[in-house]
């Protein structure tokens, strides 16, 4: 159990370097976007996957679970939002 | 102990970064990081109250009035290079490390306190009401530096309501001066008004969540991490999501909301001098109702706190921005 959980994590970590990759490299807002919102959703999941064996009742493991879905979702609308801002100034001009 | 490293490493380059950026956006972006590394740190240094307080407060709400700020700027100042402005900032920097060099240099050399403020803590904190050691330090054992801080905050909203209005005034002024320009900046706004469908919904969802979790950590305040300042932080934060979201709060300052943001200290000034009548010192809570006192007084704080970090967002003097409030 105490590999498969370093195994987890360290894919979280590898997605949250992925990603952080990403939003260096990559030319443009949409683009840098995609890097996050993968580093945000599959990282973090990973990581609460792989710390859930090591909590030792139900609540912490709910708690966790909390946190993902909350920041899936904050990060998620926020991901829209800089999007839909990104759209809108960039097509003002025409 | 390489993450600490790390960590302080990664504060000295954040603090930098806030100075030393040539974008106003980008040192309120590296102000950010900042509070949320120096908030790491308290945890590293075992202090919960205090990392959540800075994350709360420190990076969050300040990092959105900052945002604000920024949206509201026209056009940032471009900070010229000034020869003799460096120099001086440069003699008052140097002079400052040297003190601090010289203060951190007297403090090793200082004998080692004869009293432990831990084990002083622990014998009496059966006494205070409370029995996490943060609270009864912040509400019983040190209330007099509570209840300044809270004067505080309600001194700075007074200040920001009071400059709101007297600059609401002088910009009802030169709209009366110049009509063109309104109509230009009156058409930019606009689209920003209509919350986007999906912001709401997830405010919809969020706000009574962070209600929740206020009265959570206000609760949890008496035996763990929390209490008035963290959970007063949170409310703030839930309105000012949902004055993202096109939500109307407190945007009125009507005898409502004035009462709200008085409350807090009202109620910790009354508890404060009523014990003088019966012949107690001051601030002295009557023996037995101390705890019932402290939980009084921290409901209160966490209203008041909450409401005076949302006016101030709120309240804050925009340019010209019609529409949307009242």
């Amino acid at each position: 159990m105490h590999y498969l959980q370093i195994v987890f994590i360290s894919i979280g970590c590898l997605f949250f370097i992925i990603g952080t990759v990403g939003l260096l490299r990559f030319p443009d807002v949409l683009t840098r976007i995609h890097a996050l919102t993968k580093a945000d959703n599959l990282g973090l999941g990973f990581i609460v996957v792989g710390l859930i064996p090591s909590q030792s009742s139900a609540a912490d493991v709910a708690k966790l679970l909390l946190c993902w879905l909350l920041i899936l979702g904050a990060s998620s609308v926020s991901a829209y939002l800089v999007a839909n801002q990104h759209i809108r100034q960039t097509r003002k001009p025409e | 102990m390489w993450f600490d490293v790390i960590l302080g490493i990664g504060l000295i380059v954040a603090a930098v970064g806030v100075f030393r950026s040539d974008e106003l956006f980008r040192s309120v972006v590296f102000f950010v990081t900042f509070g949320i590394l120096l908030a790491l740190t308290w945890l590293r240094l075992q202090a919960p109250d205090l990392a959540l307080a800075e994350a709360a407060i420190g990076a969050g709400l300040t990092g959105v009035l900052l945002l604000d700020t920024l949206g509201v700027l026209k056009r940032p100042a471009a900070v010229k290079f000034n020869l003799a402005k460096h120099a001086l900032a440069t003699i008052v920097a140097l002079g400052a490390a040297a003190g601090l060099a010289w203060s951190f240099w007297t403090l090793l050399q200082l004998p080692a306190p004869t009293y432990n403020l831990v084990e002083t803590l622990a014998a009496n904190i059966d006494d205070s009401g409370v029995s996490h050691g943060i609270t009864a330090v912040l509400l019983n054992f040190r209330s007099y530096d509570t209840l300044l801080e809270v004067a505080v905050l309600l001194v700075a909203i007074v200040i920001g309501l009071s400059l709101r209005q007297s600059l609401r005034q002088s910009l009802r002024h030169d709209d009366a001066q110049s009509d063109g320009d309104e109509t230009v900046t009156g058409a930019t706004t606009s689209p920003e008004q209509q919350a986007p469908a999906l912001l709401k919904s997830l405010v919809h969802l969020l706000v009574p969540l962070l209600l929740i979790t206020a009265i959570f950590v206000l609760w949890a305040g008496s035996t763990r991490p929390g209490g008035a300042f963290q959970a007063g932080a949170l409310i703030a934060a839930a309105g000012v999501l949902a004055r993202l979201g096109n939500i109307d709060i407190a945007s009125r300052v009507n005898l409502l909301l004035r009462t709200g943001l008085t409350i807090g200290v009202f109620i910790f000034l009354l508890v404060a001098v009523s014990p003088m009548l019966t012949g107690y010192a001051f601030l002295a809570y009557p023996p037995g109702w101390a705890g019932v006192l402290i939980i009084l007084i921290e409901l209160m704080l966490t209203i008041s706190i909450g409401l005076i970090l949302l006016s101030l967002f709120i309240h804050a003097p925009r340019e010209k921005r019609n529409g949307g409030s009242s």
